[in-house]
């Protein structure tokens, strides 16, 4: 079996391996996907919350072991990671540019000294003395800098170099790279390890005829969001004005990195370019570190979709024509059927419709699961006359060879909570590509969680409860017909059949959940399937 | 449980418990004949043949009395009065003392004339019993006669009549009418006296009509009789098997009858009682009404029995001791009788038919113008226009018919399961 | 299948039908025979008692369809506490009927001297139709949704 590997380069390739997590947990990855991610911001919000989704993730699978049927896809996809999960690039913190070349030594070295005039030259003083563990700051040539040569003996190349080497026949790897075309990381990153040398035609990656065994692709995001510009430039501890990056500056570097991507002969095989006209707000400027922790957007979610597409296509022989791909919107606004699920067109429709039911499902599951799944474990057995429920779980909770059938059991209640918190992560994160303006028109958010301005300000979000808001779950897929209600709802888990009687109960109760929640999208928000579940 | 299993169980228990409840038995009846029993025959039809006899003795030239009496009257009214009440009415005559002569309508109009009481051969001696016959059918004999009787004559007429009439079940009436008297009183204990009746209805001197025939045509007669205004002035009693125009009986348990219950019976006259285990019967209260036909005798309440028949599966019934009588009291014409049930052991059904019966002994009283009109010893002086032992007479007729077949007050049936 | 209407409905009517004439001729049949009356007859009372079972059977039907009724209803599945009332509630009132209807009996034949033993007989026939069969009705055909609910249902 081939391997796929996700790399995500910067602060956008961290958001689009979140989404693309998020999407292999609602079951529409690959079967096995090895993920890293490249950033020197470490403290980075978006990056943290990619990795801690990682982790989540892995423990689900963990947690989640006996899956009712194949009809359920739930965190389906084998997530691997390397040792290292975030390749930081630099091994100190508090790195520069000019500290990375070595650049006083270059001077102090007679020989040398060229060498670091040369660089001088290149960069300005401003950019070998920044700082860079807060990311290249939408410099992308100091990117390049300090990512052109990766140890491959370390973690995660080491991981990476390994797996290529374990493959044998042409394109058996399918690399993905993820970045922004502006900014920093990612811009500095994507091009890089697009380079031929790099990867694709790395003498480690090539077959004995020469031919490569990594199929390369790329998504390229294009400018998507906006943030609120400083009011004055930033400055350093010592009053010196720091480099930053303001949306006025991705029109010009966009237009330059397309140029660039044009002229030069990079390895992809396939390139994805995705962009957003809408300019959504993701939150207020900051140049990195835990401030910088921007709101999901649903090019996240399409570059997701690229990255499926691209792992999911046929065998590509060797000395295919190199592809690129571009979706575009009918209108502004941007619903289920502007999402770009599939090169082929022909399956277009099909995949549209998949891709909606599994993140429908895994929004129903993910919300039941935290409101009415949460308020029956925390009932003791006796107090709970739900059908579903008795069905399902039938044993005496006085008996104590029984205690292994009740889901409250510490280990089980431990594993369904793992994956419900997965699912309230989830919720978080579809719920927050819904805007204010209403453009983006996939979940509504209001039907999910009670209105932030009911809320104190250090409250968390909070769910709708289900019994006392029946029609909101019924009602949080934009623009589809208006589903039934939580009635109907627990009348699908009253009516789901888990036959495996040796199945433990944590395992059962996800698979019941699940198996509901997709029965009552399909039928209730009416979205066609390939396959049922029975 | 599956809940179909559930169902299934259900339903067979159901339909087992159902069928554990006792089958009814079916029961065995009397026919009911309460009516017929007790009432007699009602029907007479429309013909009707009338046989009377003349008493031709000297003893009943009085009562001619010139000519006109009521007994003058009697005999030129009979044949008329029979046939404007009967459509088809046969009468012959005939005249009785010594020995019995038909007579033609001619010769019974010459029962107007004194020398009709003198022939020879006749006249001499009244023999009643030579003419008391019962006929079968539509066919009722009448005898006109003074009714002298010495003890020894109303034995042997008496006699006779038990054997000839009473014994086919036929009934003698005693119509008496007060007529004119002017002659000579035979027959009494003492010799002949002369006797003549003044203008005072209360001298007048009695004749009979004795009339001999099934109960419902000797009734019938009597009605058409009594169109006349000496007859219905007169008096007349009955001796019939049936003395009771009409009956009901109301049959409740006492209360303290614990092991005896009620059933329903719709049919008149019908009871039905359950006896319960443990028990062998209990109390029972009856309510008879009775009304007695205007021309019969009243019973004696204290001298009325119980009859009692049972009858159980196909067997024929037989007199039983299961239903007694324990006490009696009558108010009015209402009877209200205390009756014991002690079913037999052996659970099962039981059917009874049960007879009030007036006693066969003095079961009746005399009617009072019986008494008033009798004497034992009628003289010239004493009671000179009463008749000898008339009550002895009608007592004795009664008594008679009463141990033929004592008449019956009432009759009813009941079923009886003792479970 | 049990569960659904019209079966369930149908089903517990029958099922009623069949109790009623199981106590009513089979047990009636009975207590014909062994209670003591005093005024009534014995079809009167078999009258009396079997219209009073038959009356008590209307009400248990009433209530058992009235409980699948709700049951049935969308939002059923929703609000099982209230569901859990109404179904407790009309098991006591199903014993309640069971009572006021033996105290009617009491009454109405406090003149024909029946013993202790037959009213608790009788009690026994009409706990049967009452709260007995609204129970066992209840337990085995309820909505899918309220399946749960009555007592005793694992």
């Amino acid at each position: 079996m081939g391997k796929n590997y996700l790399i995500g380069i910067g602060g956008t390739g961290a958001r689009v391996a979140e989404a693309v997590v998020h999407c292999c947990a609602a079951g529409m990855g690959p079967d096995e996907l090895t993920l890293f991610l490249i950033d020197p911001d470490e403290g980075n919000g978006n990056l943290s919350r990619t990795k801690s989704l990682v982790t989540h993730y892995q423990s689900c699978r963990q947690a989640y072991t006996q899956r009712s049927g194949d009809h359920v896809p739930l965190f389906r996809t084998r997530l691997r990671t390397p040792e290292t999960l975030v390749w930081s690039i630099f091994d100190e913190k508090n790195s520069t540019l000019g500290g990375f070349v070595n650049l006083h030594n270059l001077r102090e070295n007679a020989e040398d000294r060229p060498l670091a005039d040369f660089i001088s030259v290149l960069f300005t003083r401003e950019e070998l003395d920044t700082e860079l563990n807060e990311g290249f700051r939408g410099h992308p040539s100091i990117g390049a800098v300090v990512m052109a040569t990766p140890d491959p003996h370390a973690e995660p190349w080491k991981t990476f170099w390994d797996d290529v080497a374990s493959c044998q026949a042409p394109h058996e790897a399918r690399v993905f790279l993820v970045g922004s075309i502006f900014g920093g990381t990612g811009a500095a990153g994507v091009p890089t390890f697009g380079a031929r040398d790099m990867i694709k035609q790395n003498p480690a990656a090539l077959v004995d005829d020469g031919t490569s065994k990594v199929l390369l692709g790329g998504a390229l995001v294009l400018p998507y969001f906006t943030f609120e510009s400083p009011e004055s430039p930033p400055t350093g501890a010592d009053g010196a004005p720091e480099m930053y990056v303001t949306p006025a500056d991705f029109p010009i570097a966009t237009q330059a990195a397309l140029q660039f991507y044009n002229e030069k002969d990079l390895g992809f095989d396939q390139m994805y370019l995705l962009g957003d006209s809408l300019a959504q707000r993701v939150g207020r400027f900051s140049h990195g570190n835990q401030g910088q922790e921007n709101r999901p957007h649903y090019i996240e979610l399409v570059s997701a979709l690229a990255a499926f597409d691209f792992f999911g296509q046929p065998e590509v022989p060797p000395g295919s024509e190199p592809a690129y791909f571009y979706a575009c919107r009918d209108g502004r606004p941007v619903d289920w059927n502007a999402l770009p699920g599939t090169r082929d067109a022909s399956r277009l429709a099909q995949q549209q419709s998949e891709a909606k039911l599994a993140l429908c499902s895994m929004t129903a599951f993910a919300y039941a699961m935290a409101t009415e799944g949460a308020a029956v474990l925390d009932a003791a057995h006796d107090q709970v006359k739900d059908a579903w429920y008795r069905r399902n779980f039938t044993f005496n909770p006085r008996r104590p060879e029984d205690a292994g059938l009740d889901p409250r059991q510490h280990a089980q209640r431990a594993a369904i909570d793992t994956v419900a918190r997965f699912g309230e992560q989830f919720l978080q994160w579809i719920s927050a590509l819904d805007e204010e303006t209403g453009d983006v028109r996939l979940v509504d958010r209001r039907r999910l969680f009670v209105d932030a301005s009911a809320l104190d300000e250090q409250e968390e979000a909070r769910l709708l409860p289900p019994r006392e808001h029946l029609a909101a779950i019924g009602e949080f897929v934009k623009g589809s017909r208006r589903g039934p209600d939580f009635a109907a709802f627990l009348d699908t888990m009253r009516d789901v059949r888990i036959d495996s009687a040796a199945m433990s109960p944590a395992n059962r109760w996800i698979n019941l959940f699940y198996e509901a929640a997709r029965e009552f999208c399909a039928t209730g928000y009416n979205i066609p399937s390939a396959a049922r579940p029975r | 449980m599956p809940p179909r299993r559930a169902f299934c169980l259900l339903a067979s228990a159901v339909i087992l418990l159902s069928g554990c409840s006792k089958p009814r038995v079916d029961s065995v009846e009397f026919p009911d004949d309460a009516s017929r029993a007790v009432l007699g025959t009602i029907q007479t039809g429309d013909s009707l043949r009338v046989s009377v006899y003349v008493d031709g003795t000297v003893s009943m030239a009085g009562f001619l009395s010139g000519g006109t009496s009521h007994y003058v009257d009697f005999l030129d009214d009979l044949e008329s009065t029979v046939q404007n009440s009967i459509r088809r009415a046969e009468v012959r005559y005939f005249k009785f003392g010594r020995t019995v002569r038909e007579l033609d309508r001619g010769g019974f109009r010459g029962a107007r004339e004194p020398a009709f009481y003198a022939e020879r051969g006749i006249s001499e001696v009244t023999q009643i019993d030579s003419v008391i016959q019962c006929p079968a059918g539509a066919h009722v004999a009448v005898v006109v006669t003074d009714l002298f009787q010495d003890e020894g004559d109303v034995q042997a007429v008496v006699g006779r009549i038990k054997d000839r009439c009473f014994g086919r079940g036929a009934a003698v009436g005693v119509l008496a009418v007060p007529s004119q008297f002017d002659g000579m009183v035979y027959d009494a204990r003492v010799p002949a006296y002369r006797y003549a009746s003044s203008a005072e209805r209360a001298s007048y001197r009695p004749f009979y009509a004795l009339l001999f025939g099934a109960p419902e045509h000797v009734e019938r007669l009597h009605q058409a009789l009594r169109a006349q205004p000496y007859v219905e002035q007169g008096h007349f009693t009955l001796v019939s098997p049936y003395v009771v125009r009409e009956f009901d009986v109301q049959l409740a348990k006492s209360k303290d009858s614990r092991h005896l219950n009620r059933r329903d019976e719709k049919r008149p006259r019908h009871f039905r009682f359950d006896v319960r285990k443990g028990g062998d019967g209990g109390t029972l209260t009856a309510d008879v009404t009775v009304r007695l036909k205007p021309s019969a005798p009243d019973y004696r309440p204290e001298r009325v029995e119980l009859v009692a028949f049972r009858r159980e599966g196909a067997a024929d019934s037989a007199r039983t001791e299961d239903v007694t009588l324990r006490s009696v009291r009558r108010s009015g014409e209402v009877l209200n009788a205390t009756l014991e049930l002690r079913a037999p052991d052996q659970p099962g059904s039981y059917a009874y038919r049960v007879s009030l019966v007036t006693g066969p002994l003095d079961g009746f009283a005399s009617p009072a113008w019986v008494r008033t009109l009798s004497s034992p010893n009628p003289t010239a002086t004493d009671g000179p226009n009463k008749t000898l032992n008339l009550e002895r007479f009608v007592s004795d007729l009664r008594r008679a018919a009463s141990s033929v077949h004592a008449p019956e007050l009432a009759r009813w049936y009941m079923d009886v399961r003792k479970l | 299948m049990v569960r659904t209407a019209p079966i369930n409905y149908l089903l517990t009517a029958a099922a009623g039908g069949l109790l009623w004439t199981a106590l009513a001729v089979g047990l009636g049949g009975y207590l014909g025979d062994v209670v003591p009356l005093q005024e009534r007859t014995t079809e009167e009372f078999l009258g009396l008692y079997r219209i009073v079972l038959g009356v008590v059977l209307v009400l248990a039907l009433a209530n058992c369809f009235y409980w699948y009724f709700l049951g049935s209803r969308r939002q059923a599945a929703v609000n099982l506490r209230g569901a859990r009332r109404v179904w407790m509630g009309s098991l006591l009132g199903q014993v309640v009927l069971s009572v006021v209807a033996l105290l009617t009996l009491v009454l109405l034949l406090q003149a024909e001297g029946l013993t202790l033993g037959n009213f608790a007989a009788i009690f026994a026939a009409l706990s049967l139709l009452t709260y007995v069969f609204f129970w066992a009705a209840t337990l085995l055909a309820s909505p899918p949704a309220v399946e749960f609910i009555p007592l005793g249902k694992r």
